[in-house]
């Protein structure tokens, strides 16, 4: 057997882990491919729906689908990368025997396979808000936008570095991790803007980074967004520079751990 | 060449830490088929953990140039929703083949574990026998310098057993194996050095009779 350079083997252990990773997610017959895609855009498609319906337009801020997608489809990466990758490591543990791959892998496997999955599902429902929906789906601030999901995916994926080490310790812990989402959902104001919040519990709201993130989303990808003083990338940046930091940090020390069958 | 310096292992019970190895040092030398024996629970399994990298000491280390295989006949590692050439791809990616050595790695095993039209059906849907000769197949198509052996080669009918036995026994003239059994029979036929653990501590024995002996006497 040759010997690799490790940068050859990170890279081949990656391609290898995602391709599995997707054919696992596929599933047995061809509707698994179907629905690999289809159950996040269903997901998006009922939030759609029911908030266009039951709140309807506001006379203020971007036209509501556009809103609403641009809100829930940062948030549901984000969210998707922190608890899938949560799960990364028990899920793969038996794969561990393969000296190369490491736990550190798997996480960012899923990483690269979310990110895959959510700009199909970005692509699609842009494109059709913008063909049959009329809406202008353009990306006005596209560095700015990058700049955002980067800092969202460092983020998430810090996250997802810190709860591994925590399911893998107490994985009682798992569920409670999982339902903690929830709540973040409302707070980070996915559905309901920013501005209508009042000033006392918007204070309270900036603790959440998410929020950074989402409202930051939306800055860079409409051409007129009402500008709500307090909205910080610095703050999102600084967060998720500490938490990747905190999370390599854990992952380095219960690595062991982690790695062993 | 495998050297251990100084590996100690332990693991948390409920009633305390639980050491397997202290301070365990011993060196297997070059080309030679070692078959590690002790009575239940002497720490076989953990050292071939240790030394397959499924696992690492709490303090020590395994030192070697060589290239070790993973615990031969492995199967824990499929996907039950992909096919077995799926399965083999991926083990394959993971070890660096592309194109030619890809379609070479996959025809080897195709070949060696005789799964016919099963070959592209998921893993799922396999008996253990064959999810076995699979995991066999798989570990034989690689070169390894050594391969580790755990109660192996008892997968599959009498057949594919002869087979195995036979590929073994063509790979040991590039390769050595380590094999931890309970088989004497096993261990006459394959290994030409006994490493006896006994209470955390391993006793090496170059005559391969005079090892089984101690075993016996344990």
């Amino acid at each position: 057997m040759e010997k690799r350079k490790p940068f050859n083997i990170l890279r081949s252990v990656l391609f290898a882990l995602v391709i599995r990773e997707v054919r696992g997610r596929f599933g047995v017959n061809r509707l698994g491919a179907f629905w690999f895609l289809f159950e996040p855009l269903a997901h998006i498609l009922v939030l759609l729906t029911i908030f266009t319906l039951v709140r309807g337009q506001t006379h203020y801020g971007p036209p509501l689908p556009m809103f609403l997608v641009t809100g829930i489809i940062p948030f549901l990466l984000f969210k998707n990368i922190a608890l899938k990758g949560m799960e990364a490591v028990s899920a793969n543990k038996a794969l561990f025997a393969y000296r190369q791959i490491r736990p550190f892998d798997t996480i960012i496997a899923r990483v690269i396979v979310e990110c895959a999955l959510m700009t199909c599902i970005y692509i699609a429902i842009n494109f059709v808000l913008g063909f049959w929906g009329g809406f202008d789906v353009a990306i006005h601030y596209p560095l700015k936008w990058f700049g955002v999901f980067l800092t969202g995916i460092v983020f998430s994926t810090g996250l997802a570095l810190i709860f591994c080490v925590i399911a893998e310790t107490m994985p009682d812990l798992k569920g409670f991790i999982k339902i903690l989402f929830m709540p973040l959902y409302f707070m980070s104001c996915v559905i309901v803007p920013l501005w209508i919040i009042p000033p006392h519990v918007r204070e309270w709201l900036w603790w959440n980074p998410f929020l950074h993130l989402v409202d930051g989303a939306r800055e860079a990808t409409f051409l007129y967004y009402p500008d709500v003083s307090g909205v910080s990338l610095e703050y999102a940046a600084t967060v998720a520079v500490i938490t990747f930091f905190l999370g390599t940090l854990l992952y380095r020390y219960k690595r062991e751990q982690l790695q062993a069958i | 060449m495998i050297e251990l310096r100084a590996v100690s292992k332990s693991y948390r019970t409920p009633r305390g830490r639980k050491y397997v190895f202290r301070d365990l040092s011993f060196v297997i030398p070059e080309g030679r088929n070692v078959a590690i024996i002790g009575r239940n629970g002497a720490g076989k399994s953990t050292l071939m953990r240790l030394l397959g990298g499924q696992d690492s000491p709490d303090s020590g280390r395994i030192v070697t140039k060589n290239s070790i295989s993973w615990p031969v006949g492995l199967s824990g590692g499929f996907q039950g929703s992909m096919t077995g050439r799926q399965n083999v791809k991926f083990v394959a990616r993971v070890h660096g083949a592309q194109g030619e050595r890809m379609a070479q790695v996959v025809q080897y095993v195709a070949d060696f574990a005789e799964l016919g039209e099963y070959f592209d059906e998921p893993v799922n849907t396999y008996s253990s026998g064959m999810r076995g000769r699979l995991g066999f197949g798989l570990s034989m198509a690689f070169d390894f310098d050594y391969y580790l052996v755990d109660e192996a080669m008892s997968v599959g009918d009498a057949s594919f057993k002869k087979k195995a036995t036979a590929e073994f026994k063509k790979k040991t003239n590039r390769a050595n194996i380590i094999l931890v059994t309970h088989g004497m029979t096993q261990v006459r036929s394959l290994c030409d050095i006994v490493l006896l653990l006994h209470n955390g501590q391993v006793k090496q024995f170059d005559n391969v009779e005079e090892g089984i002996e101690a075993y016996t006497l344990l």
